[in-house]
């Protein structure tokens, strides 16, 4: 989706930051208030770099344990741990940028195909897709907007 | 940007008294922007002068778009025109004192409009009542919107000037289809990510398109309770129009239904305005343009986070009119189309 998670906690932290600060009057809604801040500038961090450090930490920690190992550096008991780690291969990480990209292609590819669809048997079978999508977003916007907002 | 912009006082005050050279030491007593005013800025604005030793006040309200723009294609000047144009007709609309659009008196460059200022209620007060002895007077609103819509309806809107500025429909016959591409076609411009499923519902509403209307219509389109200024149980003022179009009028009791439901059933509410409309509308068409209403909501609103991904609008409702909404209404329409989860 366009703007991006980070955009948008960027926004509610502007929007804090410009609108609710100045509002609040009592200690303890300020401090709540300064923390939600800081925290949501963590949040945006973590997803910008916290899948991309947690592969490499990953990576780098597979190689560290196969030096010990080679180097009968660690007791059989968390070599043996090792051995079973070691067998399984690193999971990769994409960046959800990158994921978004790459729908974003598809997604343009199925809107022109629905613009050219003559047939109704195309257009049927990308429908069908489309209702996939269409629950896979909703489970994640339709529980959001769960009141009024203004 | 900044998120939100104070009127410039000292600037409008000048502009004040420039327009009423007559009123001695006119000055801003009070002044308050309207909430939620999202697509534009509304503010209440008290001004004083001194006169034969008293002091004299008038209110008036300001309209002018927010500082990263305005979320719809409707220019201001529009909205003003169609103020000036309504004024001497039987519809309820402030007086438009001036539209501004001079180099030396925009506000942070922004045009903007003074009109009259109405005293009433934006919802009249029986509403809130929940006994039965409430019920006939909140049928009796409901009635009093449908009249007036009705007025609307019966406007000459060409004779009026309308056609001058206002996109008009080539015929009754397809003035639903010209709206849905219009739609498209503002997803062409502003989309800001490809919307497979929006747009095959706009396909789907281009392929089963309602009754042709018996004419086409001046509509004011954002209509309903809470949108109007009310005076014992009359709207003695219709406000926001810068949603105002031509085409069915099945569009505007749509519209309104979703705002009185809870105070008298549709199918009455219905028939009500086809006793005093012009031209009868019918039950297949409002349940149309319900769904065009929803479709041509999530375009937009969709469309306005062109403005806070630029940078010019970081207003966090953008985000959430513009991000789960129209999410929520593709699930809805993707089942009335054929290809949702309930279908």
């Amino acid at each position: 989706m366009n703007p991006s998670a980070q955009d948008i906690l960027r926004g509610c932290v502007q929007n804090l930051e410009e609108l609710v600060m100045p509002e609040i009057g009592s200690p303890h809604g300020k401090s709540a208030l300064m923390c939600i801040r800081m925290l949501m500038n963590h949040v945006i961090l973590r997803l910008e770099h916290e899948g991309a450090a947690l592969e490499v930490d990953c990576h780098e920690k597979r190689d560290l344990f196969s030096e010990l190992l080679a180097d009968h550096a660690i007791s059989k008991e968390i070599a043996d741990a090792a051995i079973d780690m070691l067998g399984t291969d690193e999971p990769s990480y994409t960046p959800i940028q990158e994921m978004t990209a790459r729908n974003d292609a598809w997604k343009r590819l199925v809107e022109q195909t629905l613009g050219d669809a003559g047939r109704e048997d195309v257009r049927a079978l990308v429908r069908r897709q489309l209702r996939a999508q269409i629950e896979r977003e909703n489970s994640y916007c339709g529980p959001a907007l769960d009141g009024p907002m203004f | 940007m900044p998120l939100y912009q104070p009127l410039n006082q000292p600037q409008m005050t000048s502009y004040f008294a420039q327009l009423f050279p007559e009123r001695t030491n006119i000055r801003l007593e009070t002044i308050k922007r309207s909430y939620p005013g999202m697509s534009r800025e509304t503010w209440w604005v008290t001004t004083a002068w001194d006169e034969a030793g008293e002091v004299s006040r008038e209110r008036f309200v300001v309209r002018l778009d927010p500082p990263g723009g305005c979320l719809s294609d409707s220019p201001l000047e529009d909205e003003s025109e169609v103020y000036r144009l309504l004024h001497p007709t039987a519809v309820p609309v402030p007086r438009l004192i001036v539209h501004e659009g001079r180099a030396e008196w925009l506000l942070e460059g922004r045009e903007f409009s003074v009109r009259e200022w109405i005293d009433g209620e934006i919802e009249p007060a029986c509403l809130r009542d929940g006994s039965d002895a409430a019920t006939p007077l909140k049928i009796a609103i409901v009635k009093e919107q449908m009249e007036k819509i009705a007025t609307i309806h019966a406007l000459d809107w060409e004779a009026l000037g309308f056609g001058a500025f206002l996109p008009v429909p080539s015929d009754p016959a397809n003035c639903a289809k010209e709206e849905v591409w219009r739609h498209l076609d503002m997803l062409d411009r502003h989309a800001q990510e490809p919307l497979p499923a929006l747009r095959e519902i706009g396909r789907w509403l281009l392929d089963n398109p309602p009754p042709a209307p018996a004419r086409i219509v001046l509509r004011k389109e954002n209509n309903g309770i809470g949108e109007e200024i009310w005076r014992d149980g009359r709207i003695v003022g219709m406000c926001d129009w810068e949603g105002a179009s031509l085409g069915d009028p099945a569009l505007d009791v749509a519209v309104a239904l979703n705002t009185t439901g809870k105070y008298w059933n549709d199918e009455d509410a219905l028939a009500y305005y086809n006793e005093v409309a012009p031209h009868p509308v019918t039950e297949e068409s409002i349940t149309w343009y319900r769904r065009f209403w929803a479709f041509k909501a999530a375009c937009a609103l969709h469309s306005g986070l062109r403005n806070y991904n630029s940078g010019r609008d970081r207003r966090v409702q953008l985000l959430t009119l513009g991000c789960l909404y129209p999410v929520i209404v593709q699930t809805n329409l993707a089942s009335a189309a054929g290809f949702g989860e309930r279908s």
